[in-house]
């Protein structure tokens, strides 16, 4: 009663004071950001942020898995990367990702593709759909069970059911069907063009053939993963596919990949991990090297710094978290992976040929590598080799090699020194398939998560897993946990027993 | 016509007066030293008429004989005399202990009775802050107020997390409301970044702490509501100096001029060399190397040098600091009017090199009595305040960060660490602590205004009319500049390319009160005291940042020379009306009834939901006397206070709404970002938080129970206060799972409650005429509990890293520290591997609780004739805090313990002298020995973030202060010097961290937000021993 009375009181007093109060109160619209953005605004951040997946976190992990890289250096102290190359992963460590995949990547692309569709921009939505489908791709072969069909509804759906990974397997093949439908639809208000970061073009005619190849490629990757688990399956739409005749990657400018800037904070992000806080912690894997060793692969010169750098023939030395003492005395990653070099200056270079910091300065400028026309060659190879689909094996292995080297910018005489050598498949099945898939392992140094599923698809290349009680398991992990924070905030998540889980097709 | 009247009868009273006035003087002494007290106002009851003693104390006045005199001075119990048919009088004024029947500030500048009221308010008053002056008023409150927790930053000019009766919120500031004057303070700006830039002080270091005449602390609910939203985590209210009635024409001068050192350091191992398994390894972190010998090594620059240890290498980057204050002040009043206008400057560097503040402070406060029903008054502060901070947190160009395990073999001192371009010359992945120094700059310039216009108007005799328009304006300029070749993230982030951030904030909050005050003796027992008002408040910032990345010229730091540039800019307004009431019914003289309620219109929240209306009841009851029997020499006064209040906050501006922001990408370490925008093209996203439009208020609750005694005579008072605060309703970013396409959602969810206990205790234990003993004792107890948070979430982050970080649980306590752990087994014992090392867990788990079980301070002080000593101890018990700084200089080999054992045998063979205690796979005891460079390896002790906890209880010796009042006799002869006090004073003396070695444990990553417990690189902190001088002319 009292309390009521004073109220009323109270909101007399108010009101008397401040006729307009509404009106004098109404300041709460933010002035700094928009309600509603334009499909050409959104997709340069959508492209940029999965060319930015394919050069940060989630690669980081695997290819640290795949021994390609090591978190081995001279820092004595606490490393993220030798952390992952241990297979010591947290939950938590997997937030920051998982959040760009859903929150930024997948978010927007929801969000472009209703509103292209609404405004009659099918060329927008079309190449949305196909990115869609690329990035759940590579979110089913990391983590298995993920939301899709609830997934991104925003305030329709805050807590999404995690689906069956098959069934999404499925529903990407739909995804890029409607794609390829809409990328050509003869009427489009707007046409992505120079307003995509990936296959940039002033000519939608141009970007628009380069897209259908990705995804007619991206349908090849996709079947070839259900491999081990139902062959048939992939041999027959492998096939089916190909007999269809429609256009696939064709050349290393068809390659799926997110070109940086040699400009501060446009840069890869590789590069500039490497250059700022997080210096000396991520080095060429001994495994990797040694095996390039072994083939004298011209590539190493493209990829690597040799070490000791004045070393004539050029040698390299890869890292490993099996070294016994912290040592900057390793080759480092090269312009392939860092964009265009500086020469070396000669006074930061230590008497062991190690490198002191700015010794080779990079421009940055090297894309984030998604998918690469070798892929393809090696997807021929294999579905030639494996499956009858048409074509020979022998060709498209070297049509790979040749296409590796051509982007590693190798000459062609040291191409056909290497064909000599190694580019011919010899023995049975199983070791011309494990020939392929070491090949494409060389071949896809930089690619986001891809020589790891061949490898749990196929087992090759052949390296030894780490082991406890240095390693946290006894094999390479098959998957990685879910965010932290997708396990904590959604009620239909469940967190992994461990990294070994598997996702569906990996069955071997 | 009332009016003329009024006047009338005045006029003729004072016709009167003249009429029968005679001539009487005397003298003023002090009771407890005899000496003659200047300065003392002596006043006629019922007139403005009155003059001050001189210096010998003496006055003289014609009055009328009727009259009685009002004498009063700061520090003194006033008293009333009739002076009858005496001619001369004499007086000996009594100190002014703390005790009941004080008077306190509270809401509004509404001054009450101590007796009265019917909640907690604690003060602090100038002398208590001068005694170890500090250049952040924050810092100064550390030790001394029950009920509050101030946790330092460390090092720097840093301010300090104030936390009053616990947590009130989840995500948005648990700091109190500054309210200097009666008008609210900004104080914004504390929040450190965890991987870039520096030590960030919060606007409240603009004020210069000896303006301060007092600081009252308003703590629950019941004692905030009148100020609203904003106080819900209470108040502290600050009250400038202001003339003293009876001086005139006082100038007044002090100084202090300090001197810091190093208060805790590392204690390093000098025995063994850069290097790894006892080699010498020329370009690793880490001193695991060889036995120091005198053997010759390749040194890191390729020249042969005799392998010797450095034991100073690291100490000698850091100086010694210099703190000087400098004030002068004019000053006067009388009952017509009040002056005060003081200039202080100050200047403070630090234990690292490059690391300034400056700051300007001009000070007027004003007051006329008009007419005697109206007066005016002003207080306006002008500050110009300039800073060069080096750069700190978990980031390399942080001088100390790995600096701090720069290996014992390696003369940082002497070596170069540039070449002739400026590039670095150092063996490790971040910038040598030198370079950053140097090259990697931030400079900030705060030039701020604010103040306050007051008009009085006495409406009738019992009814007050008061408003005050406050402004609070500010410009904040900030240039952080990372020269090229920087190594780390620095200003910038800029990797490598140099980079400049050039910042500018303005801020302009206008805030406006109009209160009506009734003040009637409604007959004999009861008087009647009523307040109503309004506060209008406009609030206004504008943001504008520009980032050049890639520099052209080295050094040039002007950003017409970069290559390309991140800008933003951004507004932001907030306004809020609100009406309130108070009502105060006194019984008496021992009970008190006091009924408040606040309405808030935030502009924050949409327009239904608009008004949040929150009240609160007080009580006090003093049974001593309403039952006078009870009194005696022991017990004097018994006061129980009880109230329950309840405080309604709104939202943060524009979290109603979901927008698109510029687009980024960045990554899980924090190292590296894309910005737009990118190659001509402008990215948009969604952003990942949305807003709602149906928040609605949160509120919080409290309940207290309280108590006031005087026993002894008075020597021997306790004021203890019980409470329980809940806040429900909380509004906070709520997570929400990525795969909805949101990170989160701002929502009304949630329950925090807290409950705890506070308690001063002072005394006097002696009390002579020349010597006195007054000690005083505060505890602070409190726990928070997160009871819930919002439906399916049970923990949130609010700080930190992907892994460390700290989190809210639900069912947990405020603020827990979670990483993953060491694997265990069912009966809690460490699982150890076939390599005699613990293993980790993949998931994470709570491992640390930051919160103290309780704080304590404890301030003694002596009083020997003019002499004064007194210090100040303050004792923390328990809180977590995980050191990654401890870790590294473990890991890295170069703590005293990683040599405690030889590390090998007298053959060469390892030594392994250490054990993990736990059990191996099959259960039985470990019996498998380590070396110290795996037992206190990444894959030992810090496989996990909780090898990295330790318990951050410390006892410090927090003030020391020595005082020497010159007898005011010795200045008989030099006329225009009044008075002197001479003082040597210290800070941080002492310091007992039973548990958290080579390091001072008061380290706070985050600075002033929710989140506590994680140091990761240090700040050095000072032990600081200065002098001062106080002159009276």
């Amino acid at each position: 009663m009292m309390k009521k009375l004073t109220q009323h009181f109270l909101l007399t007093v108010g009101l008397l004071f401040c006729f307009s109060c509404n009106q004098f109160l109404d300041v709460n619209d933010d002035p700094n950001n928009i309600k509603q953005a334009q499909v050409s605004q959104m997709l340069p951040s959508i492209t940029v942020n999965i060319g930015y997946m394919g050069a940060s976190d989630l690669f980081r992990i695997s290819s640290l898995f795949m021994q390609q890289f090591s978190g081995h250096g001279p820092v004595a102290g606490f490393s993220a990367n030798k952390e992952y190359e241990r297979y010591n992963i947290n939950d938590s460590d997997i937030n920051n990702q998982w959040v760009s995949i859903f929150a930024t990547i997948l978010s927007d692309l929801e969000l472009l593709i209703k509103q292209a569709t609404d405004e009659g921009s099918p060329h927008y939505s079309g190449v949305a759909k196909i990115l869609k489908a690329y990035v759940y791709q590579v979110v089913v072969d990391t983590w298995g069970d993920v939301p899709f069909y609830q997934a991104v509804k925003h305030t329709d759906n805050f807590y999404p059911p995690f689906d069956d990974d098959e069934e999404i397997y499925a529903q990407l093949i739909i995804l890029l069907d409607e794609g390829l439908a809409e990328i050509k639809a003869k009427q489009s208000i707007l046409s992505p063009n120079q307003y995509s970061t990936i296959y940039n073009s002033s000519s939608w005619a141009n970007s628009q053939t380069q897209w259908e190849r990705f995804a007619n490629t991206l349908k090849l990757r996709i079947y070839l993963h259900y491999s081990a688990k139902d062959p048939s399956f992939a041999g027959q739409q492998l096939n089916n596919l190909v007999n269809s005749g429609v256009p696939f990657m064709q050349g290393n400018t068809d390659n799926f990949e997110m070109p940086f800037l040699n400009e501060s904070q446009r840069q890869n992000p590789l590069y500039s991990a490497e250059n700022g806080q997080f210096k000396n912690q991520f080095f060429p894997n001994r495994y990797l090297v040694n095996l390039m060793n072994g083939r004298d692969d011209p590539r190493r010169a493209a990829y690597f710094i040799p070490f000791p750098y004045a070393s004539n023939p050029a040698t390299y030395k890869g890292s490993s978290i099996l070294e016994a003492n912290p040592s900057l005395s390793y080759s480092r990653s090269y312009q392939y992976l860092y964009g265009s070099p500086s020469a070396a200056n000669p006074s930061l270079i230590n008497a062991d040929g190690s490198l002191k910091d700015g010794a080779i300065t990079f421009g940055g400028d090297s894309p984030a590598r998604l998918m690469n026309f070798s892929e393809y060659n090696f997807i021929r190879a294999e579905a030639a080799l494996r499956f009858g689909v048409s074509g020979d094996a022998q060709i498209f292995f070297q049509e790979g090699i040749k296409a590796s080297f051509e982007q590693a910018g190798i000459s062609a005489q040291e191409l056909q020194t290497y064909l000599t050598a190694h580019g011919t498949l010899a023995g049975d099945n199983e070791e011309k398939l494990a020939q392929i898939i070491t090949e494409k392992y060389i071949s896809n140094f930089g690619v986001l998560v891809e020589p790891w599923t061949d490898f749990r698809r196929t087992g090759y290349p052949e390296l030894t897993p780490l082991s406890q009680p240095l390693a946290i398991y006894n094999e390479i992990p098959r998957s990685i946990f879910y965010a932290q924070s997708e396990i904590n905030n959604n009620p239909n998540a469940r967190q992994k027993s461990s990294l070994l889980e598997r996702v569906f097709w990996d069955v071997n | 016509m009332k009016r003329i009247i009024h006047l009338t009868f005045f006029f003729f009273l004072t016709a009167i007066a003249i009429a029968q006035e005679r001539n009487i003087g005397g003298i003023i002494t002090s009771k407890d030293d005899g000496e003659p007290l200047p300065g003392i106002s002596i006043r006629i009851a019922g007139t403005t008429q009155g003059t001050t003693t001189n210096v010998d104390g003496k006055f003289s006045l014609r009055v009328a004989t009727t009259s009685t005199l009002i004498i009063s001075g700061i520090g003194y119990i006033e008293q009333k005399i009739a002076i009858g048919n005496r001619s001369i009088i004499n007086i000996a004024l009594e100190t002014n202990a703390q005790n009941l029947d004080e008077v306190v500030v509270t809401s509004f500048g509404i001054q009450r009775d101590r007796k009265t009221l019917g909640y907690g308010v604690s003060e602090i008053k100038a002398d208590q802050l001068a005694k170890a002056p500090t250049t952040d008023v924050t810092n100064a409150l550390a030790g001394k107020v029950a009920g509050v927790q101030v946790t330092g930053a460390g090092g720097g000019f840093a301010g300090s997390n104030v936390t009053i009766r616990g947590f009130t919120t989840f995500t948005g500031s648990n700091q109190p409301l500054y309210v200097v004057d009666g008008i609210p303070l900004d104080n914004s700006g504390g929040n450190n970044s965890v991987n870039t830039g520096v030590v960030n002080s919060s606007r409240i270091s603009d004020i210069n702490p000896q303006d301060i005449a007092n600081v009252s602390i308003l703590k629950g609910a019941a004692a905030t509501v009148l100020y609203g939203s904003r106080a819900a985590s209470g108040a502290i209210l600050i009250t400038t100096k202001r003339g003293q009635k009876g001086t005139r024409n006082q100038l007044s001068f002090s100084s202090n001029t300090a001197v810091g050192t190093v208060s805790r350091f590392p204690d390093f191992q000098n025995e063994y060399a850069q290097g790894s398994n006892g080699n010498y390894i020329n370009n690793v972190s880490g001193s695991w190397g060889p036995r120091i010998i005198g053997q010759t090594v390749t040194n890191w620059f390729g020249e042969e040098e005799t392998l010797q240890a450095y034991p100073n290498n690291i100490r000698d980057i850091l100086q010694n600091s210099i703190s000087s204050q400098n004030d002068l002040s004019f000053s006067g009043a009388n009952d017509k009017f009040d002056y005060r206008v003081a200039y202080g400057f100050t200047t403070e560097t630090s234990l690292i090199p490059n690391n300034k503040l400056y700051r300007n402070n001009l000070s007027v406060n004003a007051g006329m009595q008009m007419t005697e029903k109206f007066k005016i008054s002003t207080s306006f502060s002008i500050s110009n305040n300039t800073s060069d901070r080096t750069q700190s947190g978990n980031q390399g160009a942080n001088p100390l960060w790995r600096g701090i395990y720069a290996p014992r073999s390696y003369d940082l001192t002497n070596l170069p660490f540039e070449d002739a371009a400026g590039n670095q010359l150092w063996y490790a992945a971040e910038d040598h602590p030198y370079w950053s120094i140097e090259h990697v700059k931030n400079h900030r310039e705060v030039n701020r205004f604010y103040g306050n216009l007051n008009l009085k108007y006495d409406i009738l005799t019992w009814l007050q009319a008061d408003l005050k328009v406050g402004a609070d304006i500010f410009t904040s300029r900030l240039k952080g500049f990372d020269d090229k070749g920087i190594r780390s993230n620095g200003n910038t982030s800029s990797a490598g390319a140099g980079g400049l951030r050039e910042q500018s904030n303005a801020v302009r909050n206008i805030n406006s009160y109009f209160t009506l005050t009734g003040n009637k003796r409604l007959n004999d027992h009861f008087n009647l005291m009523a307040t109503v008002g309004n506060e209008i408040i406009v609030n206004y910032s504008n943001d504008l940042e520009a980032i050049g990345l890639g520099i052209v010229v080295p050094g040039f730091d002007n950003l017409k020379n970069f290559i390309t540039y991140n800008p933003s800019s951004s507004i932001t307004k907030q306004r809020g009306i609100g009406v309130f009431a108070d009502v105060v019914l006194d019984y008496k003289n021992f009970l008190s009834i006091n009924a408040k309620a606040r309405n808030d219109f935030p502009s924050t929240l949409l327009a239904g939901n608009r008004s949040i209306f929150y009240p609160a009841l007080a009580i006090s009851f003093v049974p001593t006397e309403a039952f006078p029997s009870l009194k005696s020499d022991i017990l004097n006064t018994v006061k129980i206070r009880a109230n329950v209040g309840e405080v309604g906050k709104g939202a943060d501006p524009y979290a109603i709404g979901s927008y698109y922001g510029r687009a980024a990408a960045s990554d899980g370490l924090g190292s590296t970002a894309v910005n737009f925008p990118f190659n001509g093209l402008a990215g948009y996203t969604f952003n990942n938080s949305t807003g709602n439009p149906n928040l609605t208020p949160e509120f919080t609750r409290e309940y207290e129970l309280g108590t006031e005694l005087n026993l002894f005579n008075n020597r021997l008072a306790v004021d203890a206060s019980f409470y329980r605060r809940d806040t429900r309703n909380l509004i906070f970013s709520v997570p929400v799972p990525a795969s909805s396409g949101f990170t989160s959602l701002v929502t009304n969810a949630g329950k925090l409650s807290t409950k705890g206990i506070e308690l001063l205790i002072t005394g006097i234990p002696i009390q002579h005429e020349h010597f006195s003993w007054e000690t005083s004792l505060n505890f602070t107890k409190f726990k928070s509990i997160v009871k819930e948070l919002a439906p399916g979430v049970n923990n949130i982050s609010i700080g930190g890293f992907t892994s460390p970080n700290i989190r809210l649980v639900a069912g947990e306590e405020y603020g827990q520290i979670w990483s993953n752990a060491y694997v265990r087994d069912d009966q809690g014992r460490m699982i150890i591997g076939s390599n005699g090392l613990p293993q980790v867990t993949s998931a994470v788990q709570k491992v640390g609780n930051p919160n103290p079980k309780f704080t304590m301070g404890l301030t003694n002080t002596f009083r020997y004739k003019d002499f004064s000593l007194s210090f100040l101890i303050d004792f923390k018990y328990k809180g977590d805090q995980l050191s990654r700084t401890i870790g590294d200089l473990r890991i890295n080999g170069v703590a005293a313990e990683t040599a405690e054992y030889p590390r090998f045998n007298p053959d060469g063979t390892p030594n392994t002298p250490y054990l993990f205690e736990g059990v191996l796979a099959d259960g039985t005891p470990n019996t498998i020995g380590v070396t110290a460079q795996q037992y206190y390896g990444l894959q030992g002790k810090y496989v996990a973030w909780e090898g990295y906890v330790l318990d951050a209880t410390y006892l410090k010796l927090r003030e020391a202060n020595l005082t020497y009042v010159l007898p005011a006799s010795l200045f008989n002869n030099i006329k225009f010097i009044k008075g002197l006090q001479l003082s040597v004073y210290g800070r941080n003396l002492f310091i007992y961290a039973p548990n958290y070695p080579h390091l001072d444990p008061e380290q706070n990553l985050l600075g002033v937000s929710n989140a506590r417990g994680l140091e990761f690189g240090i700040q050095p902190t000072s032990r600081i021993i200065g002098g001062s001088l106080r002159v009276q002319f």
